[in-house]
């Protein structure tokens, strides 16, 4: 059964009340809050997510509630709770969808230490994934978003999951999120897609969602073999330059990216040297998204050809 | 002069990846992931097979990279195992 099978009003009842479980890549998620904030971004977003049975197993149990007292009457707020404990102080209570997504990632670097995590877009056309490791400000996720936009499938816009027995990627399609100008960039670049709402003054400025192509979440049980690792840097005023980048150096920069690398110890080492060896390396620089898109397009019919060639 | 032996920490493992002229190594008793160049990663390899000294070293070098065991080898020798010392790779054994 889909989210969308349930009316915004079942969504709201049963995040009040019971809760509701989230097949989200290689996770459950146990989802709980009685505010509307929540249930109207789900009910827009994750419509297309199926909804995990009431007695699996769910790797994280999240609510997302109002503290309790009575400072909520005078300046509402929200709570993140994993496993009942709050890790994080409240926000303003119209971020509450917003940190619901914050927390997630959260918990995913936090506890999910079978996979070597990297805080990177990973978007995937024709069996070969790109990965895009990137800083904030980087433009990973507004890049992610418009190869999204154009028929490319979705593996993460925050997350590359690497697993220990392959290389190969593991998804995670979630709503990608965007900020400030990007934001008004993809709404025209991309009309047709779904946006959640705008959350204005966050600790990262204004922030606001892209639905996940449904393709995406119904493809979130194949794994992408990774063929491109471009480390994106998007500057205004400048020439688009695509360098090859060694694979030493490659290395030494996506250890800078991950999560949890170190706490992986030899694994993590051996894990990053099989990502590193299946991918062409690049620094990538771009002046504007259509330099982005076409840089990487055509960077993808090149490993396309030569993968193709007999 | 007389050099002391060398050797990694004791506890200390090294894992090597090769990629064309790079070499990336892990030191697994500090966790230090880096990036070292051909010879570097040879000695550090040898090293952490078992102690070896200065002269030892020369010529291992010399033989493995065809490179004449002359002076500006042990001079490079010295500075690369001083390099390594500062970043807790390799220690002389008789401290």
């Amino acid at each position: 059964m889909k989210l969308s099978e349930l009316t915004r009003q079942a969504l709201a009842q049963a995040l009040r009340r019971e809760g509701i479980g989230l097949s989200i890549g290689p996770f459950s998620v146990r989802l709980r809050s009685r505010i509307g904030y929540v249930a109207d971004s789900l009910h827009r977003l994750y419509a297309d997510y199926p909804l995990a049975d009431d007695h699996q197993f769910h790797d994280f149990h999240i609510a997302v509630e109002r503290p309790r007292g009575i400072r909520h009457v005078i300046s509402p707020q929200a709570l993140f709770l994993v496993d009942g404990e709050p890790p994080f102080k409240p926000l303003p209570l119209n971020q509450a969808y917003p940190f619901f997504e914050w927390g997630l990632n959260w918990c995913v670097a936090q506890y999910a230490h079978q996979f070597l995590i990297l805080h990177a877009a990973v978007v995937e056309r024709d069996g070969i994934a790109a990965i895009l490791p990137g800083s904030p400000g980087a433009g990973k996720s507004t890049l992610c978003a418009s190869l999204v936009a154009r028929g490319w499938r979705l593996l993460s816009d925050e997350m590359a999951l690497i697993p220990r027995v392959t290389e190969r990627l593991v998804p995670i399609p979630r709503p990608v999120a965007l900020k400030n100008d990007s934001i008004d960039i993809l709404k025209h670049f991309a009309p047709e897609q779904v946006f959640g709402d705008s959350f204005h003054d966050t600790a990262k400025g204004t922030v606001a969602h892209m639905k996940p192509p449904a393709e995406s979440i119904r493809r979130a049980g194949e794994p992408a073999p990774p063929r491109l690792l471009i480390f994106p840097r998007f500057a205004k005023d400048t020439e688009m330059k695509l360098e090859p980048l060694s694979r030493g150096r490659s290395f030494l920069k996506a250890v800078e990216y991950s999560f949890n690398y170190d706490f992986l110890g030899a694994d993590g080492f051996r894990r990053m040297d099989r990502l590193i060896s299946a991918c062409d390396c690049y620094d990538f620089n771009y002046p504007s998204l259509e330099a982005g898109l076409d840089g990487l397009t055509r960077l993808w019919e090149r490993t396309l050809a030569a993968e193709t060639a007999p | 002069m007389e050099y002391p032996a060398w050797q990694t920490p004791p506890f200390s493992r090294i894992e090597l990846r090769e990629y064309d002229t790079e070499v990336v190594v892990l030191d697994t008793g500090s966790g230090n992931t880096l990036a070292l160049d051909p010879i570097a990663a040879a000695v550090l390899s040898w090293l952490s097979q078992g102690p070896q000294n200065h002269d030892r070293l020369m010529a291992q070098i010399s033989h493995s990279f065809d490179i004449p065991a002359d002076d500006s080898l042990r001079s490079y020798l010295e500075s690369l195992l001083d390099s390594l010392q500062q970043q807790n790779l390799i220690q002389p054994t008789s401290e």
